[in-house]
């Protein structure tokens, strides 16, 4: 294994039984993120980026599949080995409200994991050090004694990421951590995350459905759709010429000041989970879709340097065309 | 299309509420027109006003101590009427035959017993006073106009059964069921996916296209602006900072809260830190005196900016801005050196 690479995910899966058969809500996901990266996990709503969250951290089982992190197990990781891993990784939630203890004064949320892994001899030093990460999100000392109620969604959020990075983890796990908040509130948030990575090193995984949010912070990004990879590729590269006709319907959509979306880029409904279309799960809403969609197999392969697809008819990113299976050499 | 011909005038809608016995301005003398065939965006973040005005035009602003002041003057075939000074009852005409109005989540505002086909008809009986047979067929003429696909199958769906685009759609085939001047639509497509928020961003411009009907579309996000509407009021702190056509106020915005949402929109190229305009909108009983925005204005002036609140100006033909300094403010830069 590379020592550059702090995660692997190889073959992940995670299956969720409910009433009327079973949600794949993660299907045979393999990617990798290097130290100090960020990538970003994007894709519509129930497309599987939260459980792929949940089970990176093992919060959840999987099903089947493989999480190494930083050369350890965590799928084999026991109950020892696991709290010394969950140390090194934090997660920061879309509604931090939910996340925040409402009883505890500010200090104690922030305080009580220092000291449940011995970290910092007295309350004193917790305090300084919870002091400490306040001033890096912008806070004065004097909200160790406030209560999460008297503070805004902004300001709640910062909290939630000091809360996070408490500890001094490797990696963060940010489920939506922007999505609720208002845009000159989202860049003061994306601000103070993009400077704390810098300044702390971190590696990230950044969940959002805001393509403008994602080219703004995250280095590589993994699309997602009804549990299944649909692109992997650098940020920059896929917004210019995107590898998969998902990933182009996406930026299509997305509402931005300096142009209006055509309607023709937007067909369909989302399929229902339970049932998802075989073979290529996107082929119910694509433009380039043809009969061997309905069979394609949905490994990815790589059709330029660092541009993983799993669209059968991409020759190169931006080109759908192609006859279907017609690969090119790597 | 009927161009000019308003259909809504609101002329200095003020909105006070009580609270702890004293009467707190909430909406500061909003003031706008929305012509027939024409979509007018309210924009801002949250705790703006937005829609305590929508709120307020309808009525609906419930019994807990709100006053209103101002005009709301709606054109009417029968002639024009002032929306706030008609009794609930004569509201209540209005809101089902001319005025119709939805919001973000549907599912707050359909009967989860009720098949949405059963919904639709009894929407269409109380306006139109017809018997079920017209109803059937008129529900099916609305849910052919929404796109529903499968018309047949969903109609029979409940509610649950739907997903939050088409229940958006019900809701929609509601709302015309009246064939309304005027929709107010307030952050409708905000909890959809990109996807589904396109689509019915679309149905929206088309329908409002169609019917010429006026419509009224409250978001938070400037880009769905973009995608709407071709006028836009940009509300801070219960005032209209800016209004004016949605290009213009986009290219060449005169105001610095409007110039600050702009910039804090992220453009890509990782990295690169964001502006962020700082602070966030005062809550009701907090707000500052003078101009409502100084407090995170970097262009405010003690005296200036803090004594009074500043008067709309017009800067271009039906583009004004409440701003004291808006000749000594540089040109607008998206992306200023600062930042790059
Ligand atoms: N505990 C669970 N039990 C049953 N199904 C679940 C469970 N958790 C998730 N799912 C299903 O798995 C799929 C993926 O869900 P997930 O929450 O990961 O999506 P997401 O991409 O995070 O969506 P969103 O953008 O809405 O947050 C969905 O179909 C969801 O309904
Ligand atoms: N019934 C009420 N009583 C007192 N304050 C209210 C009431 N309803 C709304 N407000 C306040 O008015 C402001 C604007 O609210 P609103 O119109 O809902 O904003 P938005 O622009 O997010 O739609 C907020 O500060 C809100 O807290
Ligand atoms: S595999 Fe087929 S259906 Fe899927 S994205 Fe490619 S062309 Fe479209
Ligand atoms: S009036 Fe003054 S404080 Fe208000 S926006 Fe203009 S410059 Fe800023
Ligand atoms: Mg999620
Ligand atoms: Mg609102």
């Amino acid at each position: 294994m590379s020592r550059d690479l702090l995660v692997e995910i190889d073959g992940l899966n995670k299956h969720f039984p409910v009433r009327g058969g079973t949600v794949k809500a993660v299907q045979d996901v393999s990617f990798a993120i290097h130290r100090g990266e960020t990538v970003g996990l994007v894709g519509e709503s129930g497309s599987g980026k939260s459980t792929l969250g949940r089970l990176l951290l093992r919060l959840i089982e999987p099903t089947s599949g493989e999480i190494t992190f930083d050369g350890q197990s965590v799928s084999g990781a026991r109950a020892r080995e696991l709290r010394a891993l969950r140390r090194r990784m934090q997660m920061i939630f879309q509604d931090p409200y939910a996340s925040l203890n409402r009883y505890f004064t500010i200090e104690r949320t922030l305080t009580e994991p220092l000291h449940l892994h011995g970290i910092g001899r007295n309350a004193d030093e917790r305090r300084r050090i919870a002091a400490e990460m306040l001033e890096k999100v912008g806070f004065g000392p004097e909200v160790l004694q406030r209560y999460p109620a008297s503070f805004s969604g902004g300001q709640r959020q910062r909290i939630g990421i000091c809360r996070a990075l408490m500890l001094r983890p490797d990696l963060v796990v940010a489920d939506e951590p922007v999505s609720a908040l208002d845009v000159s509130v989202q860049a003061q948030v994306l601000n103070i995350l993009g400077d704390l990575r810098a300044e702390m090193n971190l590696t990230m995984l950044f969940i959002t459905h805001d393509l403008a949010v994602v080219r703004q912070i995250a280095h590589r990004v993994v699309v997602l759709y009804l549990g299944r990879v649909m692109e992997i590729g650098p940020v920059e590269a896929m917004f210019d010429c995107a590898a998969h006709p998902y990933t182009e319907t996406l930026v299509a959509a997305a509402p931005s000041i300096d142009h209006v979306i055509r309607p023709a880029e937007l067909v369909g409904e989302i399929p229902n989970p339970l049932s998802p279309p075989s073979g290529c799960p996107f082929r119910t809403r694509c433009a380039h879709a043809v009969s061997a969609c309905a069979s394609a197999d949905m490994s990815l392969r790589e059709i330029a340097p660092n541009r993983f697809t799993s669209c059968i008819r991409a020759a190169a990113p931006g080109a759908f065309g192609q006859a279907p299976g017609v690969q090119v050499p790597a | 299309m009927s161009e000019h011909e308003p259909v809504l005038s609101v002329q200095d809608l003020r909105v006070d509420f009580s609270i702890g016995g004293a009467f707190v301005p909430a909406l500061e003398g909003v003031s706008f027109d929305v012509a027939r065939g024409e979509t007018l965006a309210v924009v801002g973040e949250s705790g703006s006003g937005k829609t305590i005005t929508s709120l307020a035009l309808m009525n609906l602003l419930g019994a807990r101590g709100a006053r209103r002041q101002g005009r709301a003057i709606l054109h009417r075939a029968s002639g024009p009427v002032d929306l706030l000074a008609q009794s609930e009852r004569a509201m209540c005409d209005i809101r089902g035959a001319e005025i119709a109005m939805i919001f973000q989540e549907p599912m707050t505002s359909l009967n989860p017993v009720q098949t949405v086909g059963d919904q639709i008809c009894e929407a269409i009986i109380l306006h139109e006073k017809c018997k079920r047979k017209e109803a059937l067929e008129r529900a099916g003429d609305l849910v052919a106009l929404v796109r529903m696909p499968d018309p047949k199958r969903q109609l029979r769906a409940y509610p649950h059964q739907l997903s939050g685009g088409m229940r958006q759609r019900v809701m929609i085939a509601m709302a015309l069921s009246c064939s309304p001047r005027l929709l107010i639509a307030d952050e409708p497509t905000t909890a959809l996916d990109v996807t589904i928020q396109a689509q019915i961003l679309w149905l929206l411009r088309e329908l409002q296209e169609k019917l010429d009907m006026g419509m009224i579309f409250v978001t938070h996000d400037l880009g769905v602006v973009n995608q709407v509407a071709s006028r836009v009021c940009v509300m801070y702190s219960g005032q209209i900072v800016e209004q004016g056509p949605v290009r213009q106020v986009f290219d060449t915005p005169s105001h610095p809260y409007t110039r600050g949402l702009i910039r804090s929109i992220p453009r890509g190229r990782s990295a690169a830190r964001l502006y962020a305009l700082p602070g966030r909108v005062p809550p009701i009983a907090a707000r500052p005196r003078g101009c409502l925005f100084a407090p995170r204005c970097q262009h405010a002036l003690d005296g200036l900016c803090t004594t009074e609140r500043p008067a709309p100006v017009e800067v271009a033909p039906g583009h004004a801005a409440r701003c004291k300094r808006l000749d000594h403010l540089p040109a607008f830069e998206r992306a200023p050196a600062d930042v790059a």
